[in-house]
């Protein structure tokens, strides 16, 4: 699996307290291998772009339950880039409806993770996304 | 970590942190969880921290941990703090790679403290024992003093501190005996011993680690041979590979010809 010695940032931007999903994913995450930083709660988008450029992680996966999933991952995008990191692969996970998957796809979400598949699947489809870079 | 860092940069103008978490065993993985607690007490433009996997070192250090210093070393940092993995009785191995070692202990181990005497306060040039605010605190740190008192190292009679990062209590006194163990260090004609330990160490570890990689590489019929012979297999091996210098990749890649001491 090609996720074995990814460095991987998991992160809580913005104010939603709940981390159960964010702690699951990594720890899928260095079962499979890769080694996963993770940011605690209620981070801003520039704090989670400067973690990932110390850091040299090649994927931020990012945690969202409180709605404003479109704003914080156009954000920490936007912070990615005028870091010179747009090249780090930007996952999104949390209570994302599907309505919105196309605009955060079309934003540069590399993928999407929702509570209704399982973790099988979202390591599955996490790898594959990473093996586009 | 936080704690200490922060009081540092009172003084550094850029400060870099190497912080060690461990390597499953089971997956190779790992979750890399100290720089949150770090980032909890400071964060400042000046700080530099890199989360870093232990891989397949067991010693409470890293694959490449004097590569890692040097790299911040090029880079005019003012001075590095490492956090290891956490170290048991006999993993001494970070001492080679820096100039000040602090042990941190924590109340409520007693016994441990009997069975750390001959390992790790041999190791140590400043001991704070952390959670001060807890019972059993200066009696550890009395036991320590005591025991310490008679293991002076050229001249260095190590301090012991008590530290909490609930009250703030013993971080400034921790900061300066960091400052008196440097200056001491710096008041003796060999000076240089550290950078030659660092450097043996870089050699030892990097040839141990190959040498272990190809120890798991052998295929069972092998191990069913006598010791003698699979010994001789493996220093074979290992030898062979200085007739192709550059080729060999180790688990990582990373080494591209780089084995500068630092």
């Amino acid at each position: 699996m090609s996720l074995a010695k990814k460095r991987i940032l998991i992160a809580k931007p913005g104010l939603d307290g709940h981390d159960v999903g964010a702690k699951v994913v990594a720890m899928a995450l260095r079962d499979a291998g890769a080694d996963v930083i993770y940011t605690g709660l209620r981070k801003s988008p520039d704090y989670i772009a400067d973690v990932a450029v110390d850091e040299g992680v090649h994927a931020v996966g990012l945690s969202v339950l409180s709605g404003s999933h479109l704003s914080l991952a156009s954000d920490v995008i936007a912070a990615l880039d005028a870091r010179g990191a747009g090249d780090v692969a930007v996952f999104l996970g949390g209570t994302i409806p599907h309505t919105e998957h196309k605009a955060l796809l079309d934003m540069g979400i590399r993928a999407i993770f929702t509570a209704d598949e399982t973790l099988d699947d979202v390591l599955t489809r996490f790898d594959a996304a990473l093996g586009e870079t | 970590m936080g704690a200490i860092a922060a009081h540092r940069l009172g003084s550094a103008r850029h400060l870099g942190v190497l912080a060690i978490d461990p390597t499953s065993p089971h997956s190779g993985g790992s979750i890399l969880g100290d720089r949150i607690r770090i980032d909890g007490v400071v964060t400042d433009e000046r700080l530099y921290v890199r989360s870093v996997p232990s891989r397949s070192s067991a010693d409470g250090t890293t694959d490449n941990l004097p590569d890692l210093l040097a790299a911040l070393e090029e880079q005019r940092f003012d001075e590095i703090l490492v956090e290891t993995v956490g170290v048991g009785q006999a993993d001494y191995a970070v001492r080679q790679c820096v100039d000040t070692v602090v042990v941190i202990v924590l109340p409520g181990s007693g016994d441990t403290v009997q069975a750390m005497k001959a390992g790790i306060l041999e190791v140590g040039h400043v001991y704070a024992v952390h959670k001060a605010d807890r019972p059993g605190a200066d009696l550890l740190a009395a036991e320590l003093a005591a025991t310490l008192d008679r293991r002076a190292l050229n001249g260095w009679i190590p301090p012991v501190l008590l530290t909490s990062t609930v009250s703030g209590a013993g971080v400034p006194q921790l900061s300066d005996a960091i400052d008196a163990h440097r200056s001491h260090l710096r008041s003796r004609r060999d000076a240089g011993a550290c950078t030659l330990a660092r450097a043996r160490y870089d050699v030892e570890r990097l040839v141990t680690r190959r040498a272990r990689e190809l120890v798991a590489d052998l295929p069972p019929d092998a191990l069913r041979q006598p010791l003698r012979d699979v010994y001789h297999a493996v220093v074979h091996e290992l030898l062979g590979e200085l007739a192709v210098p550059h080729t060999t990749t180790n688990s990582e890649g990373q080494r591209d010809g780089d084995c500068s001491t630092p």
